[in-house]
């Protein structure tokens, strides 16, 4: 089973990972995203670190996977895997464990910059935690775009970003949340990221809006809610998928 | 292949050379194992050696497939080690062994192994199907594309699937492969139910769709790492496996090209290693020749009947209605999503009433000269030719003689042209 789930893995990275355009959209864009909020506030790096780490998640882990089974339904290289010995739920887990590494290999080097510059967050292991569970959340939350039967990757595309970026704005990745207006803290107590955010920004400035544990608990169920959705509506789509080929 | 042995088997699985898989024989192995140094194990052996071929069978581990109830006396003795109801694997536990070595007393007792053995044979029994469909149903909206559909392929035949464009080929494969699930019916591969043990069934098989592409951004040889792992093969055996089939198919040269750069019939090649990589025991090609030019369409043709004489069950569909005659043990015709004709081609061409064409020519022309004679038969003249289409082709040729003699003319060539399984097709497909 797993040597299946890595064989797909290995398949997406080389495929979709590695390639020129999605790291310098994945090292760039939220970058520059962060420098034009924080950078332009005089804030330092320790003050955005956390947010920094949050949106590199969010464009890193969720950017591929939105695309990746309708571009294969258009190849028709999706049937030629599905009739090998691989379920669809372990071709999906494959291509959210791709994600994740993809997401975890531009977060990792932010984390280690910030030990450099002695910007250490309070508990290190539950930082890892934190960030390992978003990376899979968000990695599953993009399959789940992808779930549309359609042969088209703009339709995913258009739906994830129609999605995604509001979520930078409303969850404290930018703003944060105590400067928001009270009117969107319910959306933002809906946004999947706005715990990862919250619980970073704990652990690296010492104040956060939610209890910690909460953060905790509230990622791990938006990981597993989005992971299990996303196999379950791959699984119905998946023949309706095929049978339009 | 198991070293030294012919046919497909799986690790420590022995095969006859009749290709009959050992698992069918087990018995008479261990029972050959524990008796070797005695005059029932020598009776036995020598059945073995005799009937089918075979030199002192290595130790084995597996029990009888499916056929446990002719040996009920030691059923209790049989540990079972896995699957389903249709197809379950028993291992002898020792105490099975100790009995095994008490029970046969008697060399009546071997006798009456043999005996059983040889019964089955001669059904056909040791051989499971390879491949079997019951009823067989799926609809797409308001059409049905398949509708009860139900056969069997007995291992290492080659089963030909032919049918018009849109007759539900491609879907009764899908569902056969596991890609898509049946409304109703269903479908085993080698005792494997496709759809509740899909990874056991598929971990079988070869499929080569005709709907379906190779990565166009993996080169050859990444592809075929990428299908070895998913067969969760080890690397060493991915190298192996991916080299000989390259060099077989003649693309180890272009190997790190992608797929996308190679042309149509090398994609079309290399769709064909990824489906051999594993050692199938079954081979699904849907159009595996379309669009091939005729050296690699040959090519292909003798692939598969390599195949065969190495036991693989061979499932194909393709338009070119003579190469399914020229390859396949059996046709069925599928039309409208039902089966309409099965059997051999041979069978075919007779129970269907294709026509023989017979070509007489005579020294002078026939126009204005009364052929009632060859009624009912239909019959052409084009000057000195004379083509009659019949199903007693001898009659016809008795009566244009008798004819010839009458009006003073000569017979200066007579053909005979056998029905092809393209008649036969069109007459289907046409519903005459």
């Amino acid at each position: 089973m797993l040597k299946r789930v890595w064989a797909i893995c290995w398949k997406d990275i080389k495929l979709y990972y590695a390639k020129g355009p999605i790291v310098v959209t994945g090292v760039l864009f939220p970058i520059f995203l962060w420098i034009a909020f924080y950078a332009g506030r005089g804030l330092d790096l320790r003050e955005g670190l956390g947010s920094l780490i949050t949106l590199t998640l969010l464009f890193t882990a969720s950017s591929v996977t939105p695309i990746i089974a309708p571009w294969e339904t258009r190849q028709r290289t999706l049937e030629m895997v599905l009739s090998r010995p691989i379920t669809v739920r372990l071709m999906l887990i494959g291509d959210i464990l791709a994600s994740t590494i993809f997401g975890l290999i531009f977060v990792i080097p932010l984390i280690v910059l910030g030990i450099i510059l002695n910007i250490m967050p309070a508990n290190m292991f539950l930082t890892m935690v934190i960030v390992l569970l978003t990376a899979v959340g968000l990695s599953s939350l993009g399959i789940m775009f992808s779930a549309l039967p359609t042969d088209t990757p703009a339709d995913a595309v258009l739906l994830s970003s129609s999605i995604k970026l509001p979520l930078i704005f409303v969850s404290g990745v930018l703003v944060p949340i105590t400067q928001l207006p009270t009117w969107i803290l319910p959306i933002t107590l809906l946004s999947p990221i706005t715990y990862p955010t919250d619980f970073l920004g704990l652990q690296y400035l010492g104040n956060g809006f939610l209890p910690s544990y909460l953060d905790l608990t509230v990622t791990t169920l938006f990981t597993l809610a989005f992971t299990i959705l996303a196999l379950k509506l791959h699984e119905k789509t998946m023949l309706v998928r095929l049978q339009r080929r | 292949m198991c070293g030294g042995n012919q046919g497909p088997c799986h690790e420590g699985e022995q095969v006859c050379s009749r290709g009959i898989p050992l698992r069918g024989l087990l018995n008479l192995a261990i029972l050959t194992l524990i008796k070797d140094k005695t005059v029932y194990g020598a009776e036995i052996h020598r059945v073995l050696k005799e009937k089918f071929n075979v030199d002192a069978p290595k130790p084995v581990i597996y029990g009888l497939l499916r056929k446990m109830e002719y040996f009920g006396f030691i059923t209790s003795k049989w540990d079972v080690e896995g699957g389903g109801p249709a197809r379950r694997v028993y291992k002898i536990t020792e105490e099975g062994l100790e009995y095994l070595n008490s029970s046969l007393k008697s060399l009546r007792d071997a006798k009456k192994v043999i005996d059983l053995i040889l019964a089955e044979d001669e059904k056909g029994g040791w051989l499971m199907d390879a491949i079997e469909a019951v009823d067989l149903q799926k609809k797409f909206g308001n059409v049905t594309a398949v509708n009860s559909v139900s056969f069997k392929v007995k291992e290492g035949e080659i089963f030909g699937f032919l049918g018009p464009n849109g007759a539900g080929k491609t879907t009764t494969i899908r569902m056969l492969t596991g890609l898509l699930k049946p409304d109703r019916g269903y479908a085993m591969i080698m005792g494997y139910n496709v759809i509740d043990e899909p990874i056991k069934a598929k971990m079988l098989v070869g499929v080569v769709p005709e709907e379906a592409n190779p990565y166009p951004d993996l080169s050859s040889w990444d592809n075929l790492v990428l299908v070895g792992r998913l067969y969760g093969l080890s690397g060493r055996d991915i190298k192996d496996r991916a080299s000989k089939m390259l060099k077989l198919l003649g693309l180890y040269d272009i190997m790190d090209r992608k797929a996308k750069n190679l042309s149509k019939g090398q994609r079309q090649k290399l769709l064909v290693a990824m489906a051999l990589i594993n050692n199938p025991k079954v081979l699904f090609l849907d159009e595996p020749t379309g669009g091939l030019d005729v050296l690699s369409a040959r090519m292909i043709r003798e692939l598969i009947l390599e195949l065969k004489r190495n036991g693989v069950t061979v499932f194909l569909t393709t338009h070119n209605v003579e190469e399914a005659g020229a390859l396949c043990d059996r046709i069925a015709i599928i039309k409208n999503g039902r089966i309409v004709e099965l059997g051999s081609p041979d069978e075919l061409k007779i129970k269907v009433g294709a026509y023989t064409y017979v070509t007489i020519t005579f020294n002078r022309a026939l126009e204005g000269r009364e052929l009632v004679f060859l009624e009912p038969c239909e019959y052409k003249v084009q000057a000195s030719k004379l083509l009659i289409v019949c199903s007693k082709p001898v009659e016809a040729i008795v009566k244009a003689v008798e004819f010839a003699k009458e009006a003073g003319l000569e017979i200066l060539d007579i053909r005979i042209s056998s029905p092809t399984l393209e008649d036969v097709f069109v007459k289907v497909a046409k519903g005459e």
